[in-house]
């Protein structure tokens, strides 16, 4: 088994948490930005409570949910007679990433899109654009900054997951032995050495996606 | 010689205290919505452009209706056909002149749309401006450029919100020359919003007076400065004495 | 203006919730149960009786040293996952008998030994194998002279109940609609190593190795196959009896295909109250705690010693 597995899994889980977020979170954040609905605040507060709850905690909720038989595993196999075997794969560790650092997106692109100027928006109703067009061609675009800023904090965060990861993926070497759980489990053996090269790979990443998201976050909003 | 009406507007909207209770009617001119700040001329703009929702009224552009609240009747401000310049330009800092002006063109070919574009910026003095951003324009410019892409549609009227305001004198007398050429060319209704009353005096084909939410007097200058009473028309009438005055 | 006021209140009423948490936590951790869950080492504080010096009415004044069996005294075990329920029901026999507080710390045998050469304050230490026991004897963390060899057991193949997948022996784990297999980490859990151990005699390790699922000790071993995440798994068979009808026994491994399975005892060194700690050795190995083990389907030791055992 390959020295180089953690690091090539631990990418492989961090950039598809990412894409999931971007996909899902673009919308999720136009929406809770710039749509005013009852429960709205409410829907904010599910979204990015993963910020602050303790990450076993996270994990203990997917495995209720994900499980074979969890709330989702029981309805998947009601309706399709499939069982949902998600438990202990790497999709698992996929969904534990995208799920705590969801929040960091969220946040930081809502807050983004707030701040696009209204009269920019109506300007755009006015030269014809649909609600949508304008998202896509102006707040969207306006919004590019705190979407990058998010994204790159979520992408570090899905990288250094490890309470809910090790809960719903276990730590089965060679499947699902991200960097953060694979250090855990070299430093539980006793051989601290081994786990040292992870140990800077992560503080490199780290330190990388702090400055990129700092110099984003430094220079001024658009108007 | 009278006139079909071109924009007809009756408008009620009660919002904190504010009530706004207006109705009148504008041919094609260049008609002002003169009054006080906060006496109601920028909410009926928006209300007409469609930003805004009125609690009742009456919206027809052209024979067309576009708001009509007894028969639950809104057009969405994309549908509406209106060029709008708000008071702070609104132009897009994430898109370049051209595409600024370019922005309204939709179901227009790239080709086309360089085409117009090309006449537009020739039209508003902006030649060799299409690729810099609208950041690196004077004020001048910009006020340009914003009229450029609320006229690239071809809309049936021309609203102006505020448009003098913030501008000193020469950037004021380059504007009043832009707009009468606007007139010139384009030949549609133009309605504008100003509390100033020297641009209101300037521009106005007809002058309608706003105050504390209800039009007190509209109608074509010298008409309404005849008519003493409020203190609004006071206040136009004494600086157009001054002005008269000043004419050698 | 009523505005305003909620605005004050609320904050204010969080302020107080917060408070409330707070002490409620500070409250509940003073009394902890006298088991701990898996993995944490803790040291519980000691039950609320009288402390030196201190009268209170009805009881004898205490003016003797802490040592004397007037005051309830505090032992931690570290003892493998499989041990618990037994372990548990013998502790509380062993407080009353004793006049003690035992403190248990169930994980894998392997986690434990790494914490108590780590210096955490254990005062027994009970290993589903030899193994550890002999690495930390040659570290002389443990006292050779209180090792004891206490239980064995069997290492069953289950399934969870009501699965249709039709396995019957080992040699079914192989077959390709058995995706998923649940046992101890061999690294750490002994009944994982034994597994490793009979899946090599019967040749079925290159097939079934893929399919295996490390959990970190036997009780998360059981929880996996209880909780039908897993399509089988290989564990202790008191751990299966544990399971109830959860689980499904379908076969039993013949002793011969792994190492022989040898629960051991002993005190460990650096402890402070080395007494008690060998009087519960001797607890579990006299006649009341090995018929506590065998209610819950443990088996007599085995004849060989532990120092002969493979590592």
């Amino acid at each position: 088994m390959s020295v180089l597995f953690p690091l090539r899994l631990s990418l492989q889980v961090a950039v598809c948490a990412t894409v999931v977020t971007l996909l899902l979170g673009i919308p999720l954040a136009y929406i809770l930005a710039r749509k005013r609905f009852k429960g709205r605040e409410l829907l904010d507060l599910f979204l990015t409570i993963p910020m602050v709850l303790p990450p076993v905690v996270t994990g203990y909720f997917l495995v209720l949910l994900i499980g074979r038989n969890g709330v989702l595993g029981k309805a998947v196999f009601a309706l399709t007679g499939h069982e949902l075997s998600l438990l202990f794969t790497w999709y698992a560790a996929v969904i534990a990433s995208f799920v705590v650092s969801f929040p960091f997106m969220i946040k930081t692109a809502r807050a983004s899109m707030e701040a696009v100027d209204q009269e920019l928006v109506n300007a755009s109703y006015m030269l014809g654009h649909s609600e949508t067009q304008t998202a896509l061609r102006v707040v969207i675009p306006l919004s590019a900054r705190g979407i990058i800023a998010g994204a790159t904090l979520a992408f570090a965060r899905a990288m250094g997951e490890f309470g809910a990861t090790i809960m719903v993926a276990g730590n089965i070497p060679g499947k699902t032995d991200t960097m953060p759980l694979a250090i855990f489990s070299q430093s539980s053996g006793g051989t601290w050495g081994a786990a040292l090269w992870m140990v800077l790979v992560l503080v490199v990443v780290s330190g990388a996606v702090m400055y990129v998201s700092n110099r984003l976050g430094r220079r001024a909003t658009p108007a | 010689m009278k006139t079909e009406p071109r924009l007809d507007v009756r408008l009620f909207k009660e919002v904190e205290g504010f009530t706004l209770d207006v109705s009148w009617q504008m041919s094609n001119e260049l008609a002002v919505l003169f009054g006080y700040s906060g006496s109601g001329k920028s909410m009926t703009m928006r209300i007409i452009a469609g930003l805004v929702k009125a609690d009742a009224g009456r919206v027809v552009l052209d024979g067309e209706v576009l708001l009509d609240t007894h028969e639950r009747r809104c057009a969405p401000p994309q549908a509406r056909q209106f060029g709008y310049v708000g008071q702070d330009l609104a132009l897009f800092p994430h898109l370049n002149v051209a595409a600024n002006i370019a922005y309204g063109l939709k179901g227009v070919s790239k080709d086309e749309q360089h085409v117009r574009v090309g006449k537009l910026l020739e039209l508003f003095h902006l030649i060799g401006l299409g690729k810099r951003w609208p950041r690196e324009l004077s004020g001048g410019q910009q006020q340009r450029v914003a009229l450029a892409r609320a006229l690239a549609r071809e809309p049936k009227a021309l609203l102006l919100d505020e448009p003098f305001s913030s501008l000193d004198m020469p950037l004021k007398n380059e504007l009043w020359d832009v707009i009468r050429e606007v007139r010139e060319k384009f030949r549609i209704p133009i309605l504008l919003v100003t509390h100033d009353p020297f641009d209101a005096r300037t521009m106005a084909d007809r002058i309608i007076v706003y105050r504390a939410g209800r039009v007190v007097r509209s109608g074509p200058p010298g008409e309404v400065l005849r008519q003493p009473g409020s203190p609004e028309i006071d206040t136009l009438l004494s600086g157009w004495k001054e002005s008269t005055a000043g004419i050698a | 203006m009523q505005r305003t006021l909620f605005r004050r209140t609320l904050p204010v009423a969080l302020a107080f919730a917060l408070l409330a948490i707070l002490a409620f936590a500070l409250v509940a951790c003073g009394s902890s149960a006298s088991t701990t869950t898996s993995g944490a080492v803790t040291t519980s504080a000691p039950s609320t009786t009288a402390p030196v010096g201190v009268s209170t009415t009805a009881s004898p004044s205490t003016t003797a040293a802490p040592t004397t069996s007037a005051v309830v005294q505090p032992l931690l075990v570290s003892a493998a996952s499989s041990l618990k329920a037994a372990f548990n029901e013998i502790g509380k026999a062993f407080d009353q008998a004793n006049n003690a507080k035992t403190t248990f710390n169930f994980d894998a045998s392997g986690t434990l030994q790494k914490q108590i050469e780590g210096g955490a304050p254990v005062d027994v230490f009970a290993s589903a194998a030899p193994t550890q026991v002999n690495n930390l004897l040659k570290e002389s963390l443990v006292d050779q002279a209180s090792v004891k060899v206490f239980a064995s057991n069997e290492i069953v193949l289950v399934v969870p109940a009501g699965s249709k997948l039709g396995i019957t022996s080992f040699q079914d784990l192989a077959k390709a609609n058995v995706k998923k297999i649940a046992t101890g980490d061999p690294a750490v859990a002994p009944h994982g190593k034994a597994a490793i151990e009979i899946l090599t005699k019967l040749n079925l390790l290159t097939d079934v190795k893929p399919k295996l699922i490390y959990a970190a000790n036997a009780s998360q071993t059981l929880d996996y196959v209880t909780r039908g995440e897993v399509d089988a798994a290989i564990l202790f068979a008191t751990d299966a009896k544990a399971g109830g009808d959860k689980v499904q026994v379908v076969a039993t491994s013949d002793p011969s295909w792994h190492s022989p399975i040898a629960y051991v005892m002993a005190v460990v060194s650096a402890s402070k109250v080395k007494t008690l700690g060998q009087a519960f050795v001797d607890y579990v190995a006299g006649s009341d705690g090995q018929a506590i083990l065998a209610k819950h389907g443990f088996l007599s030791p085995p004849a060989t010693s532990p120092s002969t055992s493979t590592t």
